[in-house]
């Protein structure tokens, strides 16, 4: 009888902890996501900034770089299109994303009284 | 009597249901943080697109006034033609936006009017930005204002291009 108490246990204990480990890994997702969402914000904030302060593509292009490269963001690419300017884009040879590598895209807008300018930054999701 | 067994179970059954909840608080903490951010990228998006526009406007303005060197006519003409075209450039942002979750509307008016002392410009610009989701919503607006002395004046028609407003 003690054994199969024993066996009967175990087999609740089970699948008691399945909802919990399942939960916990939602969980941790979750706090990724959130994660990158506060990073993404950062970034952001700080590109609209450099985009305000300078008005010229490559000091523009040196600035953004020179940022995310001081920050560690892993940056995989760098698309900047303009209807005055074209399109410009950059590709990080240092990181790489691999077969299966995620991208997510950090997208920023930029108007003045010439042009409209479009930048995406693909960061390297983990 | 009770059997161990039973105490075991009991315990278990009781730590996983606190498990269980601490996980789902946490879970609902981490969605509304989420949305938060989600939301805080979303004004931080408008507000500097908004500024980005009323910004535009007074450059426009600015270059209008310097480039016609004291022609009204061209001042106008210019003025028009280029805020019509920022107005169709900004129009064409609408895509990008609603990939962002945003609508923004922009407006403008002008209105040219003299005194006894001199010409004035005045712009009013306007920018109505709503959420998606129909969160939140935000309207700004701007008036740029210029004031262009007589003696400035090389056109000798340029009062008649202005309707008169000394009150």
């Amino acid at each position: 009888m003690d054994f199969l108490e024993s066996i009967l246990v175990i087999i609740l204990s089970f699948f008691l902890v399945i909802p919990v480990v399942a939960a916990s890994q939602y969980l941790e997702l979750k706090f990724k996501l959130l994660s990158d969402i506060d990073e993404d914000l950062r970034v952001e904030v700080k590109i609209l900034k450099i985009l305000d302060q300078e008005h010229e593509i490559k000091n523009m292009l040196d600035k953004l770089i020179n940022f995310l490269d001081s920050n560690e963001v892993e940056w995989v690419s760098i698309e900047l299109s303009s209807e005055k300017h074209g399109k410009t884009t950059i590709n990080n040879e240092r990181i790489l994303t691999g077969a299966r590598g995620q991208v997510r895209y950090v997208k920023v807008l930029k108007i003045t009284s010439e042009d409209v300018l479009y930048l995406a930054i693909g960061i390297r999701n983990d | 009597m009770i059997k161990t067994w039973l105490i075991v179970v009991f315990v278990s059954i009781l730590m996983i249901i606190t498990l269980l909840t601490v996980n789902l608080m946490l879970l609902i903490n981490v969605e509304l943080s989420i949305n938060f951010l989600k939301q805080k990228r979303k004004v931080i998006i408008a507000n500097f697109c908004i500024d980005d526009f009323f910004e535009s406007i007074n450059t426009i303005l600015d270059d209008s006034v310097s480039s016609s060197r004291g022609n009204f006519s061209i001042m106008k003409e210019t003025l028009e033609k280029e805020t019509e075209k920022l107005i169709e450039r900004v129009s064409k942002t609408n895509g990008f936006l609603e990939e962002c979750g945003l609508k923004i509307g922009f407006g403008k008016s002008i209105v040219f009017f003299n005194n006894t002392e001199g010409y004035v410009i005045q712009i009013a610009a306007e920018a109505y930005a709503e959420d998606c989701e129909g969160l939140f919503s935000i309207r700004r607006s701007s008036n740029i204002v210029r004031f262009i002395p007589q003696e400035t004046c090389k056109e000798s028609n340029a009062a008649g291009l202005f309707p008169n407003n000394s009150s």
